[in-house]
């Protein structure tokens, strides 16, 4: 069953394009990456989709999420949707928290922000989502401040928060970047855990190949604002199509390229991803792709059953190879 | 401090009282500090400065045997610590001294000027208050549309208008041409609280105004940058429609550096209001203060200046523990 349903997704700003255009589905309990470089416009995706895209961006094209379309909605008819069955876990568990107020209190205004609860009510609602994210003893770390907990804590208060009204959908931006390693794993689990026994599906954002693919069965893959690929995560790991995947999984030391970090370099993508509105006419990788030819001036459109992808000039199935010796351009 | 997680995330409460008491204690030893430095300022300064007292009072036909005879008298011919020993002791024990120049004591003189200036300086800052709040407010959220450009470019304008020009402003039409308010002078509480009243409205909107503008940028500010923070939009993601979220994250979050500008602006609305209180004639500290200084009335401005500077100071620790309240991340240390 699909859960949500979005379909050329346009968001703009200033007249520069953010996101070009991208389709996609998120089945019911479905666990889904959404993975590409910094500036690849998968936070703006997501924040699209919560209808929550900073001042001065607008958003065209279609999101469906259980039936009904949110792009257009007003911010009071949103609101009724967003924390209760679309809920966001934020990349910076640093700011993503009111410094000022006590951690308790932020999980309580999410849940009565739905739930017609009576302060008590709600209050046993916040001591339950507190333990489950893994507070040892809730009663009394909820009336700390977000300055009194560690990062990876803070990382949990604001899951919580998301789980508060067990939403259908959690979109989570990249939950684990800002953590130490050692919290990455452990927060990780957490939210798969949770994703699991609530049922709901999950958006997991990220540029790391690593994080995505222990997580999710299908993974997007998004450069300058496409989608360049989308496909289930062993095809995308063995056989990628696009020259874009292909290059970030040799540069995902954990994945690929073993032989280059042997040889003492770490593997990267030539050139850098362009600023807002310097990326190409035609296929937005073109200039960084070792594959380009003439007819790259033409944008290609995401094609192929189930293992989708944007590009004219594919790799051959199954031949990793292929992805290995363009690093060696 | 980022938290590590081996650290004791939070003190215990007994520890938390010892860390305030000890910040508390830190914070007066600094404020008689400064009180200190100030009087001795003060005392210096004034002594320095040419023209003696005594020669003030008796005239420029007074003969030098007489001069001195009054020096004497009023002690001024002491050696200037000793002046100033007997000074500052009389301070502590709260007494202000004889004036130079009356004779009387200074202290009914200053309180019934209080009388007129706490309540012009209260009343200017609750004016300005009154504007800068909303103002400051509703420009942040219309920051991107015209009427929100126009009311910042409105508090510019404000900023750009010296007070006194406002007041004789406020005289010629309100007071002189619609004849509502009066235009100079003062009803004492005592005959007329409402006279009283009605004499300080438009000093004090002089006054506050000014001060209302510049604080009105401040909340601006302070509210834009709420809109812009992660928490917010945490806030909106929970499901709170986007004014809710504001009220609910914004004021105390905004609060913060409107408070820091608040105790600044105190001393602002004081000296604000000497310049105020000479327009309007009010008989006010600033209107004793100017005429104890053209009177060579020393040890009446010394005491002027030592209550003002203890005002200021007094206000500036009163928001240093404002800050405490709102700002649970300043528990402990300075």
């Amino acid at each position: 069953m699909t859960l949500l349903r979005v379909t050329g997704l346009k968001v703009e700003t200033g007249g520069l394009p953010v996101l070009r255009g991208v389709d996609f589905e998120v089945s019911a309990g479905e666990r889904v990456g959404l993975i590409g470089e910094s500036g690849s416009g998968k936070t703006v995706a997501a924040l699209a989709i919560m209808g929550l895209q900073p001042e001065g961006f607008a958003v065209q094209g279609s999101v469906e999420f259980e039936g009904g379309q949110l792009v257009g909605l007003s911010d009071r008819e949103f609101s009724a949707i967003r924390g209760a069955r679309m809920a966001m876990v934020f990349q910076e568990p640093m700011t993503a928290l009111d410094p000022l107020m006590r951690v308790g209190q932020q999980i309580v205004d999410a849940v009565r922000a739905h739930r017609r609860l009576s302060r008590s009510g709600a209050r046993r609602r916040m001591l339950e989502l507190m333990s489950r994210v893994g507070f040892p003893s809730p009663e009394e770390q909820s009336r700390r401040f977000p300055h009194q907990l560690s990062g990876g804590q803070r990382q949990r208060v604001v899951i919580a928060i998301a789980l508060a009204c067990d939403p259908a959908l959690i979109l989570a931006d990249e939950p684990t970047t800002a953590l130490d390693v050692t919290v990455q794993a452990q927060v990780l689990a957490l939210l798969q855990r949770l994703v699991a026994e609530e049922g709901s599906a999950l958006l997991l954002i990220s540029h790391d190949l690593a994080v995505v693919s222990s997580v999710c069965r299908r993974v997007l893959v998004m450069y300058g604002g496409t989608l360049v690929e989308a496909a289930s995560t062993e095809e995308i790991l063995e056989a990628p199509r696009h020259p874009y995947t292909a290059a970030l999984l040799e540069t995902s030391a954990g994945i690929g390229a073993r032989s280059q970090l042997a040889a003492g370099r770490l593997p990267t993508i030539p050139g850098s991803v362009p600023s807002l509105g310097g990326f190409p006419e035609g296929c937005v990788f073109r200039g960084r792709c070792p594959r380009e030819q003439a007819r790259c001036q033409e944008a290609p459109p995401l094609v192929g059953d189930g293992h989708q992808f944007a590009c004219w000039f594919p790799l051959h199935p199954g031949s990793a190879s292929l992805g290995r010796s363009y690093i060696g351009r | 401090m980022a938290g590590s997680p081996l650290l004791p995330a939070e003190d215990a409460p007994d520890r938390r009282d010892l860390a305030f008491l000890r910040f508390l204690a830190r914070r007066l030893v600094a404020m008689v500090l400064t009180l200190f430095g100030a009087s001795v300022l003060v005392f210096t300064v004034l002594n320095i400065l040419p023209g003696s007292p005594a020669q003030v009072i008796l005239g420029t036909q007074a003969t030098p045997a007489s001069v001195r005879e009054l020096t004497i008298k009023l002690g001024l011919n002491q050696p200037l610590p000793l002046q100033y020993l007997h000074w500052i002791a009389g301070l502590l024990s709260l007494h202000l001294g004889n004036s130079y120049i009356s004779g009387q004591p200074i202290a009914p003189e200053l309180e019934a000027a209080l009388a007129v200036t706490g309540p012009l300086v209260a009343l200017g800052l609750l004016f300005g208050l009154a504007i800068a709040v909303p103002t400051g407010i509703l420009s942040a959220l219309r920051h991107r549309r015209a009427s929100g450009a126009w009311l910042a470019a409105a508090t510019q304008v404000g900023i750009a208008i010296p007070n006194f020009v406002l007041g004789i402003l406020l005289i010629i039409v309100v007071a002189v041409d619609w004849r509502l308010l009066p235009a100079s002078g003062f009803i004492p509480w005592s005959q007329s609280v409402g006279g009283a009243l009605r004499s300080l409205v438009l000093p004090a909107i002089s006054l506050g105004l000014v001060e209302g503008a510049i604080l009105s940028r401040y909340v601006r500010t302070a509210i834009l940058g709420v809109m812009r923070a992660d928490y917010l939009r945490t806030a909106r993601a929970k499901g709170l429609p986007a004014g809710r979220a504001l009220v609910r994250h914004g004021v105390r979050n905004a609060s913060v550096p409107v408070l820091t500008v608040l105790g600044l602006e105190l001393s602002g609305l004081i000296i604000g209001a000497v310049v105020i209180e000479a327009v309007f004639t009010l008989p006010g500290v600033g209107s004793l203060l100017l005429s104890s200084v053209a009177n060579r009335d020393l040890i009446t401005v010394q005491d002027i200046v030592m209550l003002v500077a203890t005002v200021v100071v007094v206000a500036n620790l009163v928001v240093d523990l404002l800050y405490r309240i709102v700002d649970p991340r300043l528990e402990v240390g300075g």
